[in-house]
């Protein structure tokens, strides 16, 4: 099926566009495929979660978009893959990361989060926010632990960090849920952070 | 942009792989990613270096920086035939390493290819996470890509590589 695009006057603008989910092989947008999306709109918002993934791709990225009511000016998020009755202290992290003067590494083991986000808290300046970039390989796999790989990114005009974090999960199980918070039952995600979770089918049918 | 499935390949002999290469990889994208799931066979040690390249190239150059927990740390290996760039571990146990490779404009004949690597184990203790770029100063069209385990010994059993295209128009009849 082709949709074609309307001008101001009503005629059809080129190029028309055919949705890839109706050409044979492609399947419903390509290899990348978006499976829920979640925008913040309550000021009290401590966690966002991501239940009943479906165990049918190969991998799984989370692209955040986010900012915290944290004092400081830069607030690590939790980005924190599971499944029901993994266990608790299954989740460790080796992480490398610039603030602009230095840069470090370091790591977390025995957890029950994952320290693998970084978000601008209240402190920054108004409308500025982190973006973190997390990829889980194999995530529906029954007989490894799970990876994960995450890209991190504030950056306050003077102040900020980049980060790169590795994570294991330590739990053979396929993953269910992915959590973001911040461990913390008074620090809030600020309006407006957005959470999109997509899969990486490994076909395209 | 959709990222469209090109390949897979699974390792799935018991004692492993020497070698994984793509070959006959299409010229219609625009852009190449390479998603590894992998750990290496040869356990004298927590982790070892794997190498690409792009072709039948000879000699290839890389620069890492990763972190192992306690300090950042920094490699190359310049004009090399093994241009060494993903650590993976070495491990008897159910831990896989990852890495995302993205390997741009690779079609175009009038520049050297280059691919960046994201990559990271962790062991709950031990681990490295990691940033490499890899040139190949050759501006063929990228039709293969060869992964090499170097001092992994073999690409262990179950360890997996997708090949994925990917396009910066919509696909589209127009």
């Amino acid at each position: 099926m082709t949709v074609k695009r309307l001008s101001t006057s009503g005629s059809s603008v080129t190029p028309s566009t055919i949705y890839p989910d109706l050409l044979a092989g492609y399947g419903d947008f390509g290899a990348l495929q978006r499976i829920a999306y979640q925008t913040v709109t309550g000021s009290t918002t401590t966690d966002v979660t991501f239940n009943n993934i479906p165990q049918t791709y190969q991998d799984l990225m989370l692209v955040s978009y986010a900012r915290s009511s944290d004092a400081n000016t830069i607030r690590t998020m939790y980005i924190t893959p599971y499944y029901s009755g993994i266990g608790s202290t299954v989740q460790s992290d080796t992480y490398l990361y610039g603030d602009g003067t230095s840069a470090a590494s370091g790591r977390h083991t025995n957890q029950d989060g994952v320290f693998d986000g970084i978000v601008p808290g209240a402190s920054a300046t108004s409308g500025i926010f982190g973006v973190n970039v997390f990829h889980i390989l194999n995530y529906a796999n029954t007989s490894t632990y799970k990876t994960s790989l995450t890209r991190s990114a504030a950056d306050i005009n003077g102040s900020g960090q980049v980060r790169l974090t590795v994570a294991l999960t330590r739990g053979t199980g396929g993953i269910t849920t992915i959590n973001c918070n911040f461990f913390s039952g008074s620090v809030y995600f600020a309006v407006g952070s957005t959470f999109e979770l997509f899969g990486v089918k490994a076909s395209n049918a | 942009m959709t990222m469209q499935f090109i390949a897979s390949y699974t390792v799935t002999a018991s004692g492993g792989d020497a070698s994984v290469t793509f070959s006959s990889i299409p010229q219609t994208f625009t852009h190449l990613q390479l998603r590894i799931f992998a750990k290496g066979t040869n356990t004298a040690a927590s982790n070892g270096w794997a190498w690409f390249k792009f072709n039948s190239a000879s000699s290839g150059t890389s620069h890492s920086l990763w972190g192992d927990g306690a300090n950042p740390n920094v490699a190359s290996y310049v004009s090399v035939g093994s241009p060494n760039s993903i650590l993976f571990p070495r491990t008897t146990s159910t831990l896989m390493g990852i890495a995302i490779i993205d390997i741009l404009d690779y079609t175009n004949t009038n520049k050297n290819k280059v691919a960046r690597v994201l990559a990271g184990y962790d062991a709950n203790g031990s681990g490295t996470v990691q940033l490499s770029s890899c040139t190949w100063a050759d501006t063929t069209a990228i039709s293969s890509i060869y992964l090499n385990p170097w001092d992994l010994a073999n690409f262990a059993q179950g360890s997996r590589f997708d090949l994925y295209g990917i396009t910066t128009s919509d696909v589209t009849g127009a």
